[in-house]
């Protein structure tokens, strides 16, 4: 799996999954809740995602102690996390970079923009960033 | 020396007199001092050798013991000293009836210091006892009929005490608070001229007589015609005489009374409340002697009636009183209920002024002033507030009733103002309360012109030699009013503990609501931030679903109207919401002041401002050492977001051009950022200031209309202002000011 992305709001999903289709060749997964995206992680230690899209406001618990728990974990400590939040908020900025997220991006209000952001983020991590082996 | 200073000296010269020490006893008498430790006869009056044979001073008292005839009480001398001095009562034994060669005589004794002072009257009452009993029974009763009046009651004083005493006038002065004095009841012979109603000045009695009668009540002058006798001692301190019945009389008294054509005076002090209210005058036009038993009964009868007196004022000052408290207690009601002191006072049926008997009141409060009745004009009462506040009155309750005497400048306002009561508020904020009383002109009728006559003795001292004439004389007193009642001015401090207890209140609760309204607009901050932020998400998703549906469905935008229009829309409206956002966030949090270069920041706003596009001129001309106490990020905010308005609303024929320069002054500073821009209509210069508000509808040059409110705000949270000057077509010039 390339991307696991872990976002509650459904149109957002919605969105992310169209603008995912539209690359080639992109394994991706998208959960609901923090617990079955981590339980999913478990479950890949094999082959670990590339990346992970994370939100903040999550039904189950904040985004924050998700890349907690995750720069905690020996196994998934270096996958690389990229923040999608609405928040503009420099404190979860400042929050989200003292935990470890390695790019805090906010949420784009339309859907050109999510496709180009998108396309960006895959471009980058995926296609020119090099991950330490785990 | 001038005429005043002369006067000056003259009644301080009368006022030192001592009269107490004056070392000589009036002729009708005989005095005798001795040790109260050996009984040695220490002082005598020159004329005992016509009572003893022998040298008395130096020898013990027995060496006259021997010559009384003490029959009728059956003790001698020396046994009576022993029982009043063992059991500390002399008055108790006044008087002490003995014979001296078969005549009569009334001793009496009294302690003065370290001497026991035996004094010999005459007794020419031996079966008066009885009668001046019943008599006494007899006036107390007519006294203490509980309505009269008190003017009734000193009515009947007066005629109940000439009967007793048998004098010619019987008169009842009363002091006035200058020590100047009424007679306000009299009876006389009927062929005598009337003094009621007379006033006579402060210094017919002065200082240290006033405080003779208080220690000692009566005063007998048996005849002013008689020489003094002088007191001889073998000691080198004069005998005190403050308690001597005898007591000889001041040279100036002796002519005073002479000049009235008075010969012989009894006094009695009448006192109320510990304070020298009044005196019972009695003038006999020969000479008389009244014996110490009459003394002793009228002494009662003058007792009784200060009771009364003090009854009756009491009676009088405690309804006035209890009236008043009630009046304050309206007044205080009103306050609370209007929450507002000057309705309170001034805006209901019980107001300023229905306390007393003050004809005007005035409130200033706030640099503001509201009358009540009759004043002086607002511009007069600010002069007298001014004058009050700079004169070394300390006192934060005063009251004169002869406000000219004061302040010179208050005559001419003399018919409203002569009197006036004044309670400090607030001396900082010169705020008070003061109540007016107009002008009384008032006739007073003195006992001959008061003026003095001074002579100078031989030893160039000016003294003072009582009037000739006593003749009455009317004076008009002008620039003056009634006198202000205690009542008035225990009212008037009731209400000050009122007032202050309400401002007490009242700053409470205004740093109750302050404290409220922080918050509330910190909850409103915090508000408005949250309800943006979730507003954000689904219109984010709105404008996505239009995207992907325009996207998907292959629409040319060009010719669909609707969605072009809704896509539009939900991107003004999410710019908005990120500008309330934006708004929230600057503005929130407190100021942290530092030093901060304003020059610096200028610089790395022209370097911002430039990088993109480089069409328009920008001049710092600020110091490089210009600073100002604030937060950078909030100062770089507010001058960004003023020179970047600069540069985005130039004008179109000109080349645009921004100059920032400031102005120093020593307690603020000013900066001035001045464009030549389109400029900004008057009509809407106060709005710009609004969130999203814009003044420039040209709708090519992008705007939120929040740029202007934030900087408004955060200049504002550095207690500065923000000022703007425009012309159309010419520019505007924006001043933002902060203090140093």
């Amino acid at each position: 799996m390339d991307i696991v992305c872990v976002e509650d709001n459904e149109d957002f999903t919605f969105f992310l999954s169209k603008a995912l289709k539209n690359q080639e060749n992109i394994e991706y997964g998208i959960y609901g809740l923090a617990a079955d995206a981590l339980m999913a992680l478990s479950n890949m230690e094999v082959s670990l995602p590339k990346m992970i899209l994370l939100d903040i406001d999550l039904p189950d618990k904040d985004g924050f102690s998700f890349l907690r728990e995750l720069r905690d974990s020996n196994v998934l400590k270096h996958i690389p996390v990229v923040m999608l939040s609405s928040s503009e908020n420099p404190r979860d900025i400042q929050k989200a970079c003292q935990l470890g997220a390695n790019a805090y991006v906010t949420k784009p209000g339309g859907f050109s923009q999510i496709k180009v952001l998108v396309q960006d983020i895959c471009d980058f991590w995926l296609r020119h960033h090099r991950n330490p082996a785990a | 020396m001038s005429q005043n200073n002369m006067i000056k000296e003259a009644i301080k010269n009368c006022e030192d007199e001592k009269i107490h020490l004056i070392g000589s006893i009036q002729s009708h008498g005989y005095l005798l001092a001795v040790s109260k430790e050996d009984y040695c006869i220490r002082y005598v009056s020159e004329n005992v050798k016509l009572l003893f044979s022998g040298v008395l001073l130096g020898k013990r008292i027995d060496v006259i013991d021997q010559q009384i005839d003490t029959s009728v009480t059956g003790s001698t001398l020396i046994e009576l000293l022993n029982t009043q001095l063992r059991t500390e009562n002399f008055d108790g034994y006044n008087p002490y009836h003995i014979t001296l060669n078969g005549v009569p005589y009334n001793l009496i004794t009294h302690i003065s210091s370290d001497f026991i002072v035996l004094e010999f009257e005459p007794d020419s009452s031996e079966t008066k006892g009885l009668e001046i009993n019943s008599f006494l029974g007899d006036v107390l009763i007519h006294l203490n009929i509980a309505n009269k009046s008190l003017r009734d009651i000193l009515a009947t004083t007066t005629i109940k005490l000439k009967e007793l005493l048998g004098m010619d006038r019987v008169m009842i002065y009363q002091f006035d608070d200058d020590w100047s004095g009424e007679v306000v009841a009299e009876a006389k012979e009927s062929h005598l001229e009337t003094f009621l109603g007379l006033h006579f000045p402060a210094t017919d009695i002065p200082r240290q007589a006033r405080v003779l009668y208080v220690k000692n009540k009566t005063r007998h002058i048996a005849n002013v015609f008689s020489e003094p006798v002088n007191i001889l001692s073998d000691q080198n301190i004069t005998l005190d005489q403050s308690f001597c019945q005898l007591r000889s009389v001041s040279p100036v008294h002796i002519q005073y009374l002479k000049n009235m054509g008075v010969s012989a005076s009894f006094s009695i002090s009448l006192i109320c409340h510990g304070k020298l209210w009044g005196l019972v005058s009695c003038h006999n036009y020969s000479s008389k002697f009244i014996d110490y038993k009459t003394r002793k009964a009228s002494e009662i009868i003058s007792s009784y009636l200060s009771n009364m007196i003090e009854l009756k004022t009491e009676k009088k000052l405690s309804s006035k009183r209890a009236e008043n408290e009630q009046i304050v207690d309206t007044l205080d009601k009103q306050i609370r209920e209007d929450w507002n002191l000057r309705t309170g006072l001034s805006g209901h049926q019980v107001n300023l002024l229905s306390i007393g008997k003050a004809q005007g009141a005035a409130l200033c409060m706030q640099e503001e002033i509201t009358t009540v009745g009759d004043t002086p004009q607002p511009k007069d009462i600010l002069r007298i507030v001014e004058a009050f506040y700079e004169s070394d009155i300390n006192e934060d309750i005063f009251h004169t009733s002869s406000l000219a005497k004061i302040f010179p400048f208050a005559e001419e306002l003399k018919e409203l103002a002569s009197g006036m009561m004044i309670i400090v508020i607030s001396r900082e904020l010169k705020e008070c309360i003061i109540w007016f009383k107009p002008e009384q002109l008032e006739s007073v009728s003195w006992a001959g012109k008061p003026d003095k006559v001074i002579s100078q003795g031989d030893e160039g001292h000016y003294s003072l030699s009582p009037r000739t004439s006593f003749e009455k004389w009317e004076n008009t007193v002008t620039s003056t009013s009634q006198n202000w009642r205690p009542y008035e001015i225990e009212a008037a401090t009731l209400l000050k503990d009122k007032i202050s207890a309400y401002l007490k209140l009242k700053a409470n609760e205004m740093r109750r609501l302050n404290y409220k309204l922080t918050q509330a607009y910190e909850e409103l901050n915090t508000f408005s931030y949250t309800l943006s932020h979730d507003l954000k998400t689904p219109l984010n998703n709105i404008h996505s679903y239009l995207e992907l549906y325009v996207e998907e469905e292959e629409i040319d935008l060009e010719d669909s109207f609707y969605l072009n229009k809704a896509l539009a829309n939900t991107k003004l409206m999410q710019n908005m919401i990120k500008e309330v956002m934006n708004y929230a966030q600057t503005t929130q949090g407190e100021v942290e002041f530092k030093k901060v270069n304003i020059y610096d920041i200028i610089e790395n706003i022209i370097s911002q401002l430039t990088k993109d596009s480089n069409d328009c001129f920008i001049d710092n001309q600020l110091a490089k050492d210009t600073y100002v106490s604030g937060n950078s990020v909030m100062l770089f905010q507010i001058f960004l977001n003023l020179i970047e308005n600069a540069v985005k609303y130039q004008n179109k024929n000109a080349d645009c051009f921004v100059k920032i320069y400031n102005k120093q002054y020593e307690d603020k500073i000013e900066f001035y950022i001045e464009d030549n821009g389109v400029g900004i209509e008057s009509q809407s210069i106060e709005h710009i200031f609004k969130l999203f508000k814009r003044a420039n509808k040209d709708s090519s040059i992008k705007g939120s209309g929040v740029g202007l409110s934030i900087v408004k705000k955060l200049v504002s949270k550095h207690n500065g202002t923000l000022e703007v000057t425009s012309e159309v077509g010419n520019g505007s010039i924006f001043k933002v000011t902060f203090n140093k």
